[in-house]
């Protein structure tokens, strides 16, 4: 075993790192359930907290918050019939019919357990093929490189939106948005205005803030749950471990939402809804007792749970082998690498192969103690959803406020943070997709270098990008992910189309 | 005609010819064989001049009415919200953050629906001395007093 895999090991293993991941399960499993707090929030919440720990502290936090956000998600599904999540919309279909007929317990468990083999699938996959993509990715050059962002650029955008050229639109703009500052390679001042702020670009972690945190704020505004008290539910829990014939039943939809949300994950923009509505619709397929789907099936809680848990050590792949990440939380965990000096990519493994392998297994951790804690504080935490918004909507508000301003100890980080929010708002109303333009602010820069890498060493002669076989075959997926959007979204036009007559 | 998206796309199109004329006025180096800096800040412009002119051309086409897929925020708050948001940048510097979000949570707590005075007064103020001692005083993040300096040092 390479000497790395045990350092890494080691160093995911010790108390302050183990402690971390379980506080950000804890975290993960409270911010999952509340409806109207997604885990790119919770995130949110905890990002001050990691400029101040040590690099491998502060991803196990995070990660122990994505890994427990997934099944937090579920839990007010089950019980309110409110999605905490959108991963967890497909969870609320069979899983509030069980908790109705009185077996709210037996659910929780059904989708805890699932969300638990999920995970564990998840992570032999990034175990596995993380190390040996990082390998051949250390193959790629310059033109390579661009095709392969510009590929993850252009996926994400016909994944993210309903509309091909809205999500191209705010990919554009996040685009825009990047070229503010030094130029990459000649460190020429750009769009700057003589603003000494601005020289260093636009925080994308200060935009990240804003885009997402401000339209929440303004949501929340809007969506009061009545008539509905997690108190009530609460009462509901009696028995949470599943009985053996619903062990039995779950093993097939579990290898299926594992297989389906690891695959789906890997893809840029695909994420948890999707993986989750595939993977129940695939199990209702097969099941012999297809009528039990939306009558409380244990099968139909299975399969979208684990899905969407497997979704997070899949988006872990491209970002940790590629520097590509996969959704706005694998945008932040690569934010936060970068703030400690760390670039994710192939490098990672060659440089800081301890590093790379104890995010691995901190992965591994969060999913260990994401089933602990929420079988054992499954009671008390439910009691989470009786926190009136009026309490929790300011303190968001304010922990996002000192988050920007603690990124560099400025208050212009917190105008352009609410300026942010502002775009967001914006881009909501225009029925805009907001995680194109994020993504595209990761990966801006690096597109840029490469693009213009390439053309310095080839001579401004475009056809190195067709050369060489690797970016070839990123340029013919790119095309292939455009028209497949254009198609869909023909199709869809015309079905709704025929539908109006 | 889809009002939105001829509206997003007009706003669009001003966006990129401002971008474009910002682009052009770029210092240039003389470095041969070499990409200048307005390299691909160009490249954006023509994506987003395409991509505009495309939605205006979508919007003009399309007959279908956009339907809110969720029920809006009553706008009087999201106004309201606002102008508590405006006031509290431009006092957060003078402020400080203690006081500035004591201030802020608030008001930010009346317009989430809690009426009780003495609950707003209690939890603003307790959970914005806690948050902002939590950050000081454990994270040693240097978060301004602002004119409650006095008091407090």
């Amino acid at each position: 075993m390479s000497p790395d895999v045990i350092d890494g090991f080691a160093q995911a293993s010790q108390l302050s790192t183990v402690l971390s991941v379980a506080f950000g399960c804890l975290i993960g499993l409270i911010v999952g359930m509340i409806p109207g707090l997604t885990i790119s929030t919770g995130i949110i919440i905890v990002l001050p907290l990691t400029f101040v720990l040590e690099p491998d502290i502060s991803i196990a936090l995070l990660l122990g918050l994505y890994v427990s956000g997934m099944t937090g998600g579920s839990f007010s599904a089950i019980l309110l019939n409110i999605p905490g999540t959108p991963s967890a919309s497909a969870t609320a279909m069979d899983g509030h019919p069980m908790a109705k007929k009185g077996d709210a317990g037996r659910a929780l468990g059904i989708a805890i357990i699932a969300s638990f083999f999920g995970g564990l699938v998840s992570f032999l996959c990034l175990f596995f093929i993380a190390p040996v993509l990082a390998d051949v990715a250390l193959r790629f050059k310059s033109p390579d490189l661009f095709s392969l962002v510009f590929f993850g650029l252009t996926i994400i955008c016909s994944f993210a939106a309903k509309s091909l050229i809205k999500g191209l639109l705010s990919a554009v703009i996040g685009l825009v948005i990047v070229t503010i500052g030094q130029d990459p390679m000649m460190g020429t001042a750009r769009f700057t205005f003589d603003q000494v702020n601005l020289i260093s670009g636009i925080s994308f972690l200060t935009a990240l803030i804003g885009l997402f945190a401000i339209p929440q704020l303004v949501d929340n505004l809007s969506e009061i749950i009545k008539g509905k008290t997690a108190s009530e539910a609460g009462a509901k829990i009696k028995k949470v471990i599943p009985n053996l014939s619903d062990l039995r039943l779950m093993k097939i939809p579990i290898g299926i939402g594992s297989f389906v949300g690891s695959f789906l994950g890997i893809l840029p923009g695909a994420g948890g809804p999707i993986a989750a509505f595939i993977s129940y619709d695939y199990t209702r397929k097969l099941s012999k007792i297809p009528d039990e789907f939306g009558k409380g099936s244990t099968e139909g809680i299975a399969a979208p749970e684990s899905a969407n848990n497997a979704v997070t050590g899949g988006a872990l792949i491209p970002m940790m082998t590629l520097g590509i990440p996969g959704d706005p939380v694998t945008a932040i965990l690569i934010g936060a690498l970068l703030i400690h000096g760390l670039a994710p990519g192939p490098l990672l493994f060659m440089e800081n192969g301890d590093f790379a392998y104890g995010i691995i297994f901190s992965f591994f951790w969060a999913n260990i103690f994401n089933i602990i804690i929420a079988l054992i504080s499954l009671r008390f935490l439910v009691k989470v959803l009786v926190i009136p918004k009026a309490i929790l909507m300011p303190t968001i508000a304010i922990l996002c406020v000192i988050g920007s301003y603690a990124l560099r100890n400025n208050f212009f980080d917190v105008y352009v943070m609410f300026g942010f929010g502002l775009l967001g708002l914006a881009m909501r109303w225009l029925d805009m997709p907001i995680v194109p333009l994020l993504l595209a602010m990761v990966l801006g820069r690096q597109l840029e270098e490469h693009l213009r890498v390439s053309l310095i060493s080839s001579q401004n002669d475009i056809t190195i990008f067709f050369t060489s076989p690797f970016s070839l075959f990123f340029l013919c997926l790119a095309g292939i992910s455009i028209f497949w959007s254009l198609w869909a979204e023909r199709q869809n036009t015309k079905k709704s189309q025929k539908k109006l007559i | 005609m889809n009002k939105r998206n001829f509206f997003a796309s007009i706003i669009l199109i001003v966006l990129c010819g401002c971008y474009a004329y910002f682009t052009a006025n770029l210092e240039t180096r003389n470095i041969q064989n070499t990409t200048q800096p307005s390299f691909f800040p160009w490249i954006i412009t023509g994506c987003l001049a395409i991509l505009s002119f495309s939605l205006l051309l979508q919007s003009l086409l399309t007959t279908k009415r956009q339907t809110l897929k969720k029920k809006p925020a009553p706008r009087d708050l999201i106004i309201i919200g606002f102008l508590i948001s405006l006031a509290y940048l431009l006092l957060l510097p003078v402020l400080g953050f203690l006081g500035g979000n004591i201030l802020f949570f608030a008001g930010l707590s009346r317009i989430y629906g809690e009426k009780n005075i003495l609950k707003i007064c209690l939890f603003s103020v307790i959970i914005s001395i806690f948050i902002f001692y939590l950050f000081r005083n454990v994270f040693q993040i240097q978060l301004p007093i602002g004119i409650l300096g006095g008091v407090l040092t």
